[in-house]
Order: C-alpha cells, then sequence, then structure tokens
C-alpha cells in the first residue's frame, strides 16, 4: 500500500510542477466550492509531492495528505487539513496525553475558521489566531527546557506540518493598516526570540532527531518573521518590500527540501548505527564517508553559511530588516537592532548546535561495538539520497530559478525560465547577490587548492594509532576507548553558559530558584484541590474527539450565520 | 565581447593575482609583527623578527607527515578546506584597489560567513581524532568565537543602511565622491566590533589554546592548519583597515597610462602601514583590555557592545540630520 501511495505523491509532484511551468493539464483545473484556486498554494504542493515520495511511514503519508487538504483547501478545508495534520502526527503510545498538548491549537484553529468564514467582526485577530493554531505545526515554542514530552522526534511528517503552517500563514487576509502594522511588528519580534529558544533546544537536545526538531523550529520561527515582515510591508503599502518577503518565503519552502533529504539521512543512520542518542554515537564520519559527507552538506545549507541556500535566506532576511518602514527617533529604531541581536545570538547558537552535531556523531571514535558496526549504506539506498540531495544543491546555487518555478506562470503567458532572474536582490534593489557565481568562486579557489596539495604534499602523511599522553592504559571492558574522554553532547551548551554568567553565580541562582519553588509549592496542593474540586472524575477527552467537536462547532455556527 | 571588456577583465585578472600574492606572502609577517607587539606591550624587551613566523611555518612544513589515525581522512581535509576558505576571503577584501572579480560579492556577510566556514573547518580539525585534549579545547575555541555572528549581522545591517548596495567595493567607490564624514565612527566602531570578535591572536590564553587545537598533526597539514588561522585574523584585520580607510584604495582605469603604477605604489605602502597600524590596534585591545581568564565573554560582550552601539550612533545621527 505504502508504495503505490508513494507513487501518487509522485504524480501530484510532477503534476504540480507542471502546472507551475505553464503546462495546462488534460481535463485543466475544475474550480470547486470550498477549494482555493491560488497558484501560489500549487507552489506549496511541489515540495509536498517530494516528501510524500520520500516518505517510507505510514503516519507521514497521513500527515502529507492533511497538507494537502490545507494546501488546497478554502478557509474551512485548510484549516480541518492543519488540525488533521496535528493529530496524525502524534505517535500511537503518546496518544492518550496528546489532549492536553494539542487542545489549544485545535480550539485555536476552531477559531480561525470562525473569523476566516466571517472576516468583518474580528479579522483583526487572525495574525494572532494563526500564531496560536500554527505553534504545534512549526514547533515554536518560548520555552528552553528540553523534554521528550515537548521536544518530538524529528519525522518526514513534520515537514508535511510545516508545509500546512505556511498554507495557513499565506491565507491571511488584509486586516486594517494599524492591526496589521502592530501585528508585523509583534510577530518580528516574536519570531526572533523563537528562532533563539528553539536553536537554543538544538543545542541542549540529547538525541539527534530531536536537535533535528530544534532545528527545523528554527526555520519555523523564520516563516512567523517573514509573516510579520509582509504585513509590515502590506500595511505601508510597499509593494517591493511584501514582493521580497514572499520570495523569501519561498526560499524556505526550498530549505523543506532539505529537511526531506536530512530525514532520509537520518533514516539510513538509525538503521545502520541504532538509536540516535549523542551519548553512543560517535566516528560516523569514518565509519560511513560517504553518507556523513552528504549529511554535512545538509548542515551546511541549514547552518546559513555560504555559499548554500541557508545563506541565501539569511541574507534576504537581513535586508528586508534593515528595509523595514522606521518611524523618527531613536526609540523606534531599537527594536530594530535588539530583533537583530536576538536573530544573530539565535543563528550563534544554531551554529553551536550544528557543531556539536559534528563533534560528537561525524567526528571521533564510535562509543559503542553497535555504533562501530555502522558503514555505508548499499548501492540502490545510496543513489537514492544522493538524488535526494540534488534539489537541494539545484536550489541552491540557482534559487532564482527555483523562485522561478515556484512563482507560478503569470497572465502573460511564461515566466519561467527567466535568465535575468537568477540574482537575488534586496527590497530596493540595490544590493544584489549572485549565488551562482559565489559557488563559482569557492569551486574555483577549491580547485587550486586541491591542485596545490598535490603537487606540493606528493607524500601522505603517516598515520598513527594516537598515544596516550601519559593517561592509564584502556580497560578491557572499555575496548572503543574511554568515551568518557571524548567530546560529549553536553560539552557546549555549558560552555556557553559559563561566558555568560559565572558558574558559581549560576549554582546560587539555581539553589534560589529551587528554594522559591518549594515556598511556592506549599501553596500549591489547595489550588490544585480546587481545580480537582471543579473537574470531578478528572475524564479527558481524547484528541480525534475534540477535533471532531471542534468540526461539529464550526459547522453549527457557518450554518448559523450562512 | 569587445576588446574594452577583454582588456577590462585581463586587468581584473592581474589586479587579483597581485593582490592575493601580495597578502598571502604578508600574512606570517603581519602576525610575527603582532605577537611582537603584544610582547612589547607586556613588558618584553626584544627587537622585532618579521620572517620568524615564516620560518616557523616553513619548519612545520618540512618535517614529516603525521596525523592519529583516528578521524584521518578528515584531518587530511579540513586543514586545507579552511586554507581554500580563507583564500576566497581574502579575494573578496580589496588591499590596495578594487576591480576585482568577484568585486560584486564583497558582502560583509559572505566575507563572514566565508571565514566563519575557515573557522569551523580548523576546529573540526581538532575535533576529529576523538581525543580528549584537542577536542575540549576546539569545543572552547569555538564557544568563544562563535558570538562573531550576531556581530556580523548588526555590522551588515550598519553597512547596509550607509550604502546603497551594502559592498566593500561600494564603500571604496563612495569613500572616493562623497564625504564619509558622517558615517565614520558608526563605520569605525563596526570595524573595532569586528576584530574583536574575530581575532583571536595576540593573546597568551588563545595561543595556547590554539598549539592544543593542533597538537595531534605534523607536517605540511599542520604548517597548513597555523597559515590558515593566521590569515584569518589578517583578513580580519584587512576587512576592518577597508572599512575606517576606503580612501586608501584605489580605483583602477582602465586607460592606458604611463603613470598609473604611482597611485597602486602608494596604495600598496598606504595599505602597509594601515595594517601595522591594525597590529598595533589588535595587540592593544588583547593586552590592555580583554585579556586574562574570563576573556572569551569579555571579547562577546564588547564586540555586541560596540555593533550595538554603531547602529545607535548611525540612528542618532540620522534623526538630528
Amino acid at each position: 500500500m505504502v508504495p503505490v501511495l508513494r507513487g501518487g505523491w509522485l504524480a501530484m509532484g510532477v503534476m504540480a510542477v507542471l502546472s507551475c511551468l505553464g503546462v495546462a493539464l488534460p481535463g485543466g483545473g475544475a474550480p470547486w466550492a470550498g477549494f482555493s484556486n491560488d497558484t501560489h498554494d500549487i507552489a506549496l504542493l511541489v515540495p509536498l509531492g517530494i516528501v510524500g515520495f520520500a516518505a517510507s511511514r505510514g503516519r507521514d503519508l497521513a500527515a502529507c495528505a492533511g497538507a494537502a487538504l490545507a494546501v488546497i483547501g478554502g478557509p474551512v478545508l485548510s484549516c480541518i487539513g492543519a488540525g488533521w495534520v496535528l493529530i496524525a502526527r502524534v505517535p500511537h503510545d503518546d496518544m492518550p496525553r496528546m489532549d492536553v498538548r494539542q487542545a489549544p491549537d485545535l480550539i485555536a484553529l476552531l477559531l480561525m475558521v470562525a473569523v476566516l468564514v466571517f472576516p468583518a467582526h474580528a479579522g483583526w485577530l487572525l495574525p494572532g489566531l494563526c500564531w496560536l493554531a500554527t505553534r504545534g505545526l512549526l514547533g515554536l515554542s518560548f520555552s528552553p527546557r528540553v523534554s521528550p514530552r515537548g521536544l518530538r522526534s524529528f519525522h518526514m511528517a513534520d515537514i508535511a506540518a510545516m508545509v500546512a503552517a505556511m498554507a495557513l500563514w499565506g491565507r491571511l487576509p488584509a486586516g486594517g493598516m494599524v492591526a496589521d502594522m502592530r501585528w508585523g511588528g509583534v510577530l518580528i519580534v516574536a519570531g526572533c526570540l523563537l528562532y533563539m529558544t528553539a536553536s537554543w533546544r538544538a543545542l541542549c537536545a540529547g538525541d539527534g532527531r530531536r536537535v533535528m526538531t530544534g532545528l527545523l523550529g528554527g526555520t519555523g520561527a523564520l516563516v512567523i518573521v517573514l509573516a510579520g515582515l509582509g504585513l509590515l510591508a502590506r500595511a505601508d503599502d510597499l509593494p517591493a518590500m511584501a514582493t521580497c518577503a514572499s520570495r523569501t518565503f519561498m526560499l524556505v519552502v526550498g530549505t523543506l527540501l532539505t529537511w526531506m533529504f536530512m530525514a532520509r539521512a537520518m533514516d539510513a543512520m538509525e538503521r545502520e548505527a541504532g538509536a540516535l542518542v549523542l551519548c553512543r554515537l560517535g566516528g560516523l564520519g569514518v565509519l560511513m564517508p560517504r553518507l556523513s559527507a552528504l549529511f554535512s552538506i545538509g548542515l551546511l545549507a541549514e547552518s546559513g553559511l555560504p555559499p548554500l541556500l541557508g545563506f541565501s535566506i539569511i541574507w534576504m532576511l537581513l535586508h528586508l530588516l534593515a528595509a523595514m518602514p522606521r518611524g523618527g527617533g531613536l526609540g523606534a529604531d531599537l527594536p530594530l537592532l535588539l530583533a537583530l541581536l536576538a536573530l544573530g545570538v539565535g543563528w550563534a547558537v544554531r551554529m553551536l548546535a550544528l557543531v556539536r552535531i559534528v563533534a560528537v556523531m561525524l567526528c571521533g571514535r564510535p562509543r559503542t561495538p553497535r555504533g562501530a558496526g555502522a558503514s555505508d549504506p548499499s548501492g540502490w539506498e545510496m543513489a537514492t539520497l544522493l538524488l535526494a540531495v540534488l534539489p537541494v544543491l539545484c536550489a541552491s546555487i540557482w534559487p532564482g530559478y527555483w523562485l522561478g518555478l515556484v512563482a507560478g506562470h503569470g497572465p502573460g503567458g511564461m515566466t519561467w525560465p527567466l535568465v535575468d532572474n537568477v540574482a537575488l536582490a534586496s527590497p530596493d534593489g540595490a544590493a544584489l547577490l549572485h549565488p551562482a557565481r559565489l559557488c563559482l568562486l569557492v569551486a574555483l579557489v577549491g580547485g587550486v587548492v586541491v591542485v596545490l596539495r598535490r603537487m606540493a604534499c606528493p607524500t601522505p602523511a603517516r598515520q598513527v594509532a594516537g598515544w596516550r599522553q601519559g593517561a592509564p592504559p584502556v580497560p578491557p571492558w572499555m575496548v572503543f576507548g574511554d568515551p568518557l574522554t571524548q567530546v560529549g553532547p553536553g560539552n557546549p551548551a555549558r560552555m556557553l553558559l559559563d561566558m555568560v554568567v559565572m558558574p558559581a553565580m549560576r549554582r546560587r541562582c539555581l539553589r534560589d530558584y529551587v528554594r522559591l519553588r518549594r515556598r511556592m509549592g506549599r501553596s500549591w496542593p489547595l489550588l490544585a484541590r480546587y481545580v480537582d474540586d471543579l473537574r470531578p472524575g478528572g475524564v479527558m477527552a481524547s484528541a480525534p474527539v475534540v477535533m471532531a467537536m471542534a468540526c461539529m462547532a464550526a459547522l453549527i455556527f457557518i450554518a448559523w450565520h450562512g | 565581447m569587445t576588446s574594452f571588456s577583454i582588456a577590462a577583465r585581463m586587468q581584473a585578472l592581474l589586479l587579483a593575482g597581485c593582490h592575493m600574492a601580495l597578502v598571502m606572502v604578508t600574512v606570517p609577517v603581519w602576525i610575527g609583527l603582532l605577537r611582537w607587539m603584544a610582547a612589547v606591550m607586556e613588558g618584553e624587551r626584544r627587537l622585532p623578527d618579521p620572517t620568524a613566523h615564516w620560518r616557523t611555518l616553513l619548519h612545520a612544513w618540512r618535517q614529516v607527515g603525521v596525523r592519529s589515525a583516528a578521524g584521518a581522512q578528515v584531518t587530511a581535509v579540513a586543514p586545507w578546506l579552511a586554507l581554500a576558505a580563507g583564500m576566497v576571503a581574502v579575494l573578496l577584501v580589496p588591499s590596495f584597489s578594487i576591480g576585482m572579480p568577484g568585486g560584486d560579492l564583497s558582502d560583509v556577510l559572505v566575507i563572514g560567513g566565508l571565514l566563519e566556514m575557515a573557522f569551523l573547518a580548523l576546529v573540526v580539525a581538532a575535533l576529529a581524532p576523538g581525543l580528549a585534549r584537542p577536542g575540549h579545547v576546539g569545543l572552547r575555541v569555538v564557544a568563544g568565537g562563535i558570538m562573531i555572528q550576531p556581530v556580523m549581522l548588526l555590522a551588515c545591517a550598519v553597512l547596509g543602511m550607509c550604502l546603497p548596495d551594502g559592498t566593500l567595493a561600494g564603500l571604496v567607490r563612495q569613500a572616493h565622491v562623497a564625504d564619509m564624514n558622517l558615517v565614520r565612527v558608526p563605520l569605525a566602531l563596526v570595524a573595532g566590533a569586528l576584530v574583536v570578535a574575530g581575532v583571536g591572536e595576540g593573546d597568551g590564553t588563545t595561543s595556547r589554546l590554539s598549539s592544543a587545537m593542533l597538537e595531534d598533526l605534523a607536517g605540511p597539514d599542520r604548517a597548513v592548519a597555523q597559515y590558515a588561522r593566521d590569515l584569518l585574523a589578517v583578513v580580519w584585520m584587512m576587512l576592518a583597515r577597508d572599512l575606517i580607510w576606503p580612501e586608501g584604495i584605489v580605483e583602477p582605469d582602465i586607460l592606458p597610462r604611463a603613470w598609473v603604477l604611482v597611485p597602486m605604489l602608494a596604495a600598496v605602502a598606504l595599505w602597509a602601514v594601515h595594517m601595522l597600524l591594525a597590529c598595533g590596534c589588535v595587540a592593544a585591545i588583547r593586552v590592555f583590555m580583554v585579556s586574562g581568564q574570563r576573556h572569551a565573554g569579555w571579547r562577546a560582550g564588547l564586540a555586541l557592545l560596540c555593533a550595538v552601539m554603531a547602529g545607535v550612533l548611525l540612528f542618532a545621527g540620522r534623526g538630528m540630520g
């Protein structure tokens, strides 16, 4: 069943690409009531089709179906699709506890449907409702805590959830100038802070998949920032900035291809090296060199270093923030500086999280026999991974073509491909970035260095087994060397904290916090007893029931007003 | 293609070759002078020996290549990767003349990103063998140097507000036609922030850390890693110098003139003087301002403060203007 569904997703992706290229499909498009006819929505189906084709679990495919409904549906159907994705992502063993976490999102989705259908009453509330509704889909949270409950493992379904959330954000109608300006500012600041906390969660997570979830949360925070910038541009009537924001939005859609590749690579790594717990991994760069090289390309594309796609996004985002309409006076400009500072700190922490992944997973020596047995996947699987990384590289080198593809065909005919469109431009059009030229420059100098190395170092270096530097001999039960002396997953976060606050001061603050919580805890049971009295039996409704009730309530509401 | 554009391209390639040769040859000289200045400021009395660092690098190059067998594939590549990224950054930062190929890419974000990539490649070379000391030292170094990124973002934003296209070539062109005094202080603050956050040279603790990072390498790989590290410091200083004194860089003229070499030579001499000044400033910052055990935190804090102050000054200046 799963291969057939994957084939269907591939066909859907191909049709979406053809539709974006302006090819008239046989039969044409039938305008159904309740479905959207926007070409931008069709563009979101391109990465979704690829993700669906690459998905291997039934749950991921279900999430893709929900995301497709969110993309092509009208206001009501897209919210139903988003709710579907929320429920489809939760693993079976976590189902009983799910309702507590998903209930606010589902309620926000319900309210969003109501406001989208009747925007005249509370249309100004829409951005806030959309924020709440897409909180779970984008993985947004202000909490820096890393717990298995709050930070789920990264799978293909999370990418589908991100597509659904992007579809919801792309569907916001104009809500009036003042409201849009205020929401724009709030969303930009909140997005920068969310980026910072998501990066911190990625830095502290103890599992490779959870680290990826934290990094994906950073991408989700960028979606919020871009939505805020789009609202601001619309409120201030700056069409160039709005166009630039939507182009950056589409570049973020392009990074979903990177995430798809990363999910595939992590699946392969998990099959080879066991569960991706960072304390037990190590030395994968030597054990599986080809897969690690591809994985490093993905990490580089996510890191925001030149010349790959992440850098193009950071560059565009920086120019968008610098082009923001600013009120007079220093007080009005300071928030921009602080937002940039938060974004930059988040970027630095994200980079440290990536260095941590490289240091613990790819570098060093294996820490367990299970991990030491890993090797590169076989030919066909390696070929599929190579195929998965190709779209990332193409979108990185020629982002203009990717933007041309997803922008669709205009009413005047085909506008793709345009050769003069390969550069990325800032909102005012003064600053240009040519990623292809940058890649060419890097490749040229890299080639020069390779030739220099071949000519200057004809004899290879001698490899020695390593010396113990005065340490006692390794005990026999520790066959792979001392795992504790290698760089561990907990080191980078602690080093960063040590840089900010002295350890003694940190200990003192922690002790005060624990004491305060204990004092607060004395009054807590009284409140808990009071709440229990209000809800006898403590019956909790499950999420599907909540979803069904929400849909029913939405239908009743619509029928009542319609 | 007309003969004019062919001549322009040839001239750009020639300029790039001269620029690369000038910078790559003088890198160990500047680092040697910087270390000598830092030592003199700390109270040591000795004469400068500009070629001493060159000799050290050549000695390391001639040694037999040895590396740890664990992670050997990574340690064999990482120093050269750092060198390549540093060389691309050198190509983008003008020293005495603009008009080199890739001049339209000389964005601070691009240059900073390339330098950051080189820095991380060096750290990966230390982490790859999985040994205790180099690995932990590598992590300490990367945690201390990672705060260059917010500084880079703020610097790029400030530069984008001062200039239309935000590139160094654009800055030089504007410096030749417009009055730069209005934005000189913010640009100087940005340059200071980049140097404080980016250059770890000249400090005793940093030198100890970097030598511990490379202690499992010997031979050409070690020499290349050391050279790449020095190259990074010099490129940060060159970038700061270009932000503070963009007038010192000449704009090449395509027309064949006999005396075209004179301003070029003057610009090279000016560059050398400015680099000497930059070395002195970096040594003074290292010795008098951010030294000691907790230098990483101070470095990051001071750099962020300088970058924010640059933005505030720019906004305040605009508000008053």
